[in-house]
C-alpha cells in the first residue's frame, strides 16, 4: 500500500494523526469539518495524489448523479399499474382552475350514490352472509359454472372461467372465520380497499390466504349490492391503495 | 405497452392548454415525462408503494396548482420538484420506516454485472439504488435535483448537518461502489 521507495518502519509518523480517507474527504466536500480540520486535509489533499484522486472520484459521483437527474433517455419503464392508476387519477380529476382551491381528487370521496350504496352494501352484506349459508348447505351444482372439461368436473370444478380459486376453496373461505393474512392489519386492508376502488370500510364476508398462479395471494369475498351476488377478489398480498396487485375478479351468482 | 402521445405540442403549451380547459392536455404532459419522474419518485421512496403514491400525490398536486405555474423554468423541472418534494414529504411523515431494506433494492445491488458493458446511468442507478433511503433521498435532492441543503434539511424535517452527513456518506459509498465497478470493467477487457 505505501508509495514507492517509503520509508522505513521507524521512521517518522505523519504528523497528521487523521488519515485522509475517502469518508473524511467526503465530509471536507460536504462542508462538515471545521475551518482547521478543513485546511489540513485540503493541504494533504493536493500534495497527496491518492487524495486528489479519492476527492476527483466524489467529484465525479457528483457529476453522474447531476447527469442522471438530467438523462430521461435512460429512466426505466413505469409499470403499468402505476401509469394506468395516475393517468385514471389525473383523468378523474377536475381540470385545472384558478377559483378551485379544494382537493380535487386525491383519494375518491364518496358521492351520495355511493355512500347510499354503501349502506345498502352492508345491509346486503347480513343478507348475503344468509344466503352464502344457503350455498354451503344446498348442492353447489348450480352455485357455479361446471367447468369446461370432464376432468375437471370428476376432480375439482373451477369456479367461473378464468377465476383461479376452486369452488371449494371457495366454499371453505365462506364457511370459515375469515382470515386476511397480510391484509389483517386494518390500516393495509383499507389501503387495499382503496386501490380495489372500493370504500376502505366495506365488510369483507369471507378471505384467506391462498395460492394462485404459483404466488401467494389473498381471497376477498364482498357484498356486492346484489342480494343474491357475491364479488370474489384475488390480490396479492402486497395491495394497497397504489398498487392493488388485482389477480382475478369476478362475481359468483349464488 | 403504452406508446407515448405525438409530442406535438411544447410542455408549456401543455400546461397552458391544461389550465384551458383541456382534459387530456396534462395527462399527455404525464405520459411525455413519467418514466423519469417515476425514477425520481424511486430514488427517493422507501419502497415502490410509497413511490406509487407520492407520484400520484404529486401528480395530482401539479394538475391542481398548474394555473400558479409562472413559466420561470422548464414545465418538466417543475414537475420534477414537485415529485421530489412529495417524496421527500412523505419520508419524513414515515421517519420510523426510514431504514428499511428492500428486497429488490438488494436484488438491482447483486444485479450490476461490471463485466459487460452497461451504461453509465444505470450503474449509477443501481448504485443509488443500494443507498439507505435516507442517504439515498439526500443526495438525490441536492446532487441530482440542485436542491440547496437548508432546502432539503426542511423538507425532509431534519437539521442541515444530518443533510451534509447523509450527502457524504452517499456520495463515498457511491465512490466506491461505482469505482468498483469501472475496475471491474477494465479488468474484463
Amino acid at each position: 500500500m505505501g508509495s514507492g521507495g517509503g520509508p522505513g518502519p521507524d521512521s517518522s509518523p505523519d504528523p497528521d494523526p487523521v488519515p485522509t480517507t475517502l469518508e473524511l474527504l467526503a465530509d471536507l466536500q460536504a462542508g462538515l469539518l471545521d475551518n482547521a480540520t478543513a485546511a489540513r486535509v485540503r493541504s494533504r489533499a493536493r500534495s497527496d495524489p491518492e487524495s486528489a484522486r479519492m476527492l476527483a472520484r466524489l467529484d465525479s459521483v457528483r457529476r453522474e448523479l447531476a447527469d442522471l437527474g438530467a438523462d430521461e433517455q435512460t429512466a426505466p419503464d413505469v409499470p403499468e399499474i402505476v401509469t394506468a392508476r395516475v393517468g385514471a387519477a389525473l383523468r378523474a380529476a377536475r381540470p385545472g382552475s384558478p377559483s378551485a382551491g379544494g382537493h380535487a381528487v386525491s383519494r375518491p370521496q364518496l358521492t351520495r350514490g355511493q355512500r347510499a350504496w354503501l349502506v345498502a352494501g352492508i345491509c346486503a352484506a347480513a343478507a348475503t352472509v344468509v344466503l352464502g349459508a344457503l350455498i354451503l348447505t344446498r348442492d353447489p351444482g348450480p352455485a357455479f359454472p361446471s367447468g369446461p372439461t370432464a376432468g375437471q368436473i370428476t376432480v375439482e370444478r373451477p369456479a367461473p372461467a378464468g377465476f383461479p380459486v376452486s369452488d371449494a376453496e371457495l366454499r371453505v373461505a365462506l364457511s370459515q372465520p375469515y382470515d386476511l393474512g397480510p391484509l389483517a392489519d386494518p390500516q393495509r386492508y383499507a389501503s387495499c380497499l382503496t386501490g380495489l376502488g372500493y370504500s376502505p370500510t366495506m365488510t369483507v364476508l369471507g378471505g384467506r390466504p391462498l395460492e394462485v398462479f404459483g404466488r401467494s395471494a389473498v381471497l376477498l369475498l364482498f357484498p356486492t349490492g346484489t342480494p343474491d351476488q357475491i364479488r370474489a377478489v384475488v390480490v396479492e398480498p402486497t395491495c394497497t391503495a397504489a398498487h392493488s396487485g388485482l389477480l382475478a375478479d369476478t362475481v359468483l351468482p349464488s | 405497452m403504452r406508446e407515448p402521445p405525438e409530442p406535438l405540442r411544447t410542455d408549456a403549451q401543455l400546461l397552458t392548454a391544461h389550465v384551458g380547459g383541456d382534459r387530456y392536455a396534462f395527462e399527455e404532459l404525464f405520459y411525455r415525462h413519467h418514466r423519469q419522474l417515476y425514477r425520481l419518485a424511486l430514488l427517493t421512496s422507501r419502497n415502490r408503494d410509497d413511490a406509487a403514491d407520492a407520484l400520484q400525490d404529486a401528480l395530482l398536486a401539479a394538475h391542481r396548482a398548474a394555473h400558479r405555474f409562472r413559466h420561470d423554468s422548464a414545465v418538466s423541472s417543475w414537475l420534477y420538484r414537485i415529485v421530489v418534494n412529495a417524496c421527500l414529504d412523505r419520508l419524513r411523515r414515515n421517519k420510523s420506516h426510514a431504514c428499511e431494506v428492500l428486497d429488490e433494492q438488494l436484488q438491482l445491488c447483486g444485479d450490476a454485472d461490471p463485466t459487460r458493458r452497461v451504461d453509465t446511468a444505470i450503474v449509477v442507478e443501481r448504485a443509488l439504488m443500494c443507498l439507505p433511503v435516507d442517504q439515498r433521498a439526500a443526495v438525490v435532492a441536492v446532487d441530482m435535483r440542485g436542491y440547496s441543503v437548508a432546502e432539503t434539511a426542511r423538507i425532509l424535517g431534519v437539521a442541515e448537518g444530518t443533510v451534509k452527513s447523509r450527502c457524504s456518506r452517499a456520495r463515498s459509498k457511491l465512490a466506491g461502489s461505482l469505482g468498483c465497478v469501472s475496475v471491474g470493467a477494465d479488468m474484463a477487457k
